[in-house]
């Protein structure tokens, strides 16, 4: 073994273009995205074998608050987008705040409009149209605060003069980019 | 070197990927073992039904349903893929690309410990009440989504956890091994001189984080469909069942490459070393493997070809199915052009590379008449399914990654195993795996259906051919029985095995350059690649072989003590 050169003496061989970060985030990101391309099939599929779309006596959807709120992730995007263009740490770690607070925001309003769905008698039970719109809307959630969750622990990092923010952009832009997607697909089509 | 000094962190909670590998191994032996058990049941109960079969008892249909779902989903999720991913991939891929490690060795950690807890569920469910799981390992709803057609509850709910969980530590490991290969090989190694069976990881970790998302989707909406009555495969509620087997089929398909082709990398490795002979047709291979990732992701219909899929999609699905076999034609081709008036070291592991080309190739001839739709109307849902899928994965997967074992084995221990005692298991484990599974052939063509616990129900025919079922099942008690010789030489040999040295094979590729086994950190100077992978019996030389890469003294070694 002590001829064995130890892991803090371990040289980065290579340039690479990429940074193992960024790639790794990649990987992950490809691999949501099939998930979601799995999800929006079933409802394609599910919606097209339906006769009426939404059926008779079920809820509508909050169309104009969620438009709004889709402004606000959008903005979020910005942000982070801001904070990995940004020169300064100070303006930085700002930028990354913002996008913090507003995904909270984004995630905090899809749990209210959730609550008087389910008040107004939209049930994952009661048929694909409920069932689909709780699992397509409630798996963004889910990727949208494992997303919160990268920035916070990416601004922690960040004012340590470490962390990958371009990893955190790739992966938040995901989220951010991905909803307007679903949102037409499942609110407005 | 304080941080590996501790036992815990030194072999059980460490980031080595050697240890991760040799735990991946470990555990993955251990489930093989289970697999193999149970399908002593399942063959004992077909072959004399409804006799007591010792260390089972009676094995009632719904019993019967158990063990065959319990056994695909070992095998396939439990073994196949730590084996042949989680321990030859993450003790491969560094070492053979001249890395210290994987690129991110915590999520190394965490996968291994995920995939444990996925072990240790799966395990429980066979403790739950009413069993584990029995609506067949591809889980199809409505006899996975409703009780009532397995008397299973919870154990099909445990059964969906157990795989989230493992397809979440396979995540973590194909973002490693992906990270690994493109950004951490060893300077002057370039992608097209990638040791072959590190392609083979790479792209079965392609296909797997790229199939397994809308199998996740599907498995979601099934969990749901459980526990919420979501009804998203209940036509009742609007839902549709062949919704899930499209989600299900989609990975699936490509999930039989994951499998392969780590195993075929191995083979091929093993194959070029000991033929002395280069490789033949190296950039071939790469690109019909990559062309074969491609066509696997629209071959998954022909699952279905039964199902209630619409007939007019049953061509264009048959014509992809039969396209596959070109490239991976090509592939066994390159193999068997690397023997040619080779002088062949027949070594175990050699043996069973050979083997495992041979018997694949059965495998894949037989799938040609299931690819195609009109056959396989007839052919579905017979025994002649599952000769043909065992004689595909069992290869793959089984001799591929003995031939894995035998072969690196030194590498991993330190030690030889015992030549003699190898061969042996190798011809008894090619006799007795033909044995259980060339009578299936012959079932399947005469009509024997699968998956059912009473093959004598059925008067007209298959009451002449239970000599069949029980030639076979004699197979299946001879090919689990011999595996005893393998798990005496693993163990006894990790022990007592003449002590190995660097190179025993006198390989090319970079991992033979450290000493056996390598230590924390894997060299002990900067590895650099100097020539191709493969330069055996180079024109010109005296020696038959020119290794890969050479040592260069490390670069800060000195910074650091």
């Amino acid at each position: 073994m002590s001829s064995v050169v130890p892991p803090a003496a371990w040289s980065g061989a290579r340039r690479v273009p990429v940074s193992n970060a960024v790639l790794g985030t990649g990987v992950y990101v490809a691999t949501a995205i099939m998930f979601f391309g799995g999800l929006v099939s079933a409802y394609l599929v599910l919606r097209a074998g339906s006769p009426a779309w939404p059926p008779a006596g079920q809820p509508r959807l909050p169309v104009a608050i969620t438009g709004a709120n889709t402004l606000v992730l959008l903005a979020s995007g910005l942000c982070v987008w801001w904070a990995r263009r940004a020169a300064q740490l100070q303006s930085r770690t700002r930028a990354l705040h913002a996008a913090i607070v507003l995904g909270f925001v984004f995630v905090g309003v899809q749990g209210i409009e959730w609550i008087r769905l389910v008040g107004y008698g939209l049930r994952a039970s009661g048929g694909s149209y409920g069932a689909t719109f709780y699992t397509i809307v409630g798996a963004h959630a889910v990727h949208a605060l494992g997303g919160i969750a990268m920035l916070v622990v990416t601004s922690r990092f960040v004012r340590a003069g470490r962390g990958d923010l371009p990893a955190a952009l790739l992966y938040w832009g995901f989220v951010v980019l991905l909803w307007p997607v679903l949102y037409a697909l499942v609110y407005l089509v | 070197m304080s941080e590996q000094s501790g036992f815990w962190s030194r072999y059980v909670f460490s980031t080595d990927h050697k240890t991760i590998a040799k735990q991946y191994l470990i555990t993955g032996l251990i489930m093989a073992v289970l697999g193999g058990w149970l399908a002593q049941g399942m063959r004992a109960q077909i072959a004399w039904p409804y006799t007591d079969v010792p260390g089972f008892g009676l094995i009632e249909p719904g019993r019967f349903n158990a063990l065959v779902t319990m056994h695909g989903t070992i095998m396939v999720f439990w073994v196949a893929m730590p084996i042949l991913l989680g321990a030859f991939g993450n003790f491969l891929i560094p070492l053979m690309i001249g890395a210290r490690d994987m690129a991110f060795p915590k999520l190394n950690m965490l996968s291994y410990w995920t995939f444990f807890t996925s072990t240790v569920v799966l395990v429980a469910s066979f403790f739950v009440d009413a069993g584990p799981a029995a609506g067949g390992w591809t889980s199809y709803p409505p006899l996975s989504a409703d009780p009532g057609y397995t008397g299973v509850h919870l154990g099909t709910d445990l059964w969906i956890l157990a795989v989230a969980l493992e397809f979440a530590s396979m995540l973590m490991g194909g973002v490693n091994y992906l990270t690994t290969t493109v950004n951490m090989r060893a300077p002057g190694m370039r992608m097209m001189d990638l040791p072959i069976v590190v392609w083979m990881q790479l792209s079965a970790a392609v296909l797997f984080m790229l199939s397994v998302g809308p199998l996740i989707s599907g498995a979601v909406m099934l969990l749901l469909d459980r526990n919420l009555g979501s009804g998203f495969f209940d036509p009742a509620k609007g839902g549709d069942p062949l919704l899930f087997q499209h989600l299900f089929w989609f990975f699936g398909h490509p999930e039989v490459y994951v499998i392969l082709l780590p195993g075929i990398g191995m083979v091929a490795e093993v194959m070029t070393s000991c033929a002395r002979k280069t490789l033949f047709g190296y950039r071939m291979i790469v690109i019909s493997v990559i062309a074969a990732g491609l066509l696997s992701f629209i071959v998954w219909a022909h699952h279905q070809f039964v199902s209630g899929l619409d007939p007019r999609l049953a061509l264009p699905f048959a014509l992809t199915t039969i396209l596959i076999s070109v490239p991976f034609a090509v592939v066994l081709f390159s193999l068997i052009a690397t023997l040619w008036r080779a002088s062949i070291r027949y070594t175990p592991a050699m043996l069973f590379a050979v083997s495992t080309v041979a018997m694949f190739l059965i495998g894949g001839t037989t799938g040609i008449f299931l690819g195609a739709a009109a056959a396989d109307i007839y052919f579905h849902d017979t025994y002649f399914v599952v000769a043909h899928f065992h004689y595909t994965l069992f290869p793959a997967t089984i001799l591929g990654m003995l031939t894995g074992i035998y072969h690196w084995f030194p590498k991993m221990f330190g030690r030889m195993l015992n030549e003699t005692l190898g061969k042996v298991h190798f011809w008894l484990t090619i006799l007795f795996f033909n044995l259980t599974f060339i009578p299936q052939f012959v079932l399947g063509i005469a009509g024997h259906p699968r998956r059912v616990a009473d093959p004598l129900q059925y008067d007209l025919l298959l009451r002449d051919m239970q000599s069949y079922n029980i030639v076979s099942t004699v197979g299946a008690i001879g090919l689990f029985s011999v595996q005893i010789l393998f798990i005496v030489n693993f163990f006894l040999s990790m022990l007592r095995g003449r002590a190995a040295e660097a190179n025993p094979w006198q390989a090319t590729t970079v991992e033979w350059l450290t000493p056996s086994p390598p230590g924390h950190g894997n060299f002990a100077g900067e590895v650099v690649a100097v020539r191709g992978p493969y330069e055996y019996s180079p024109p010109g030389e005296d020696t038959d072989w020119l290794p890969q890469g050479e040592l260069q003294p490390a670069m800060h070694s000195a910074t650091s003590r």
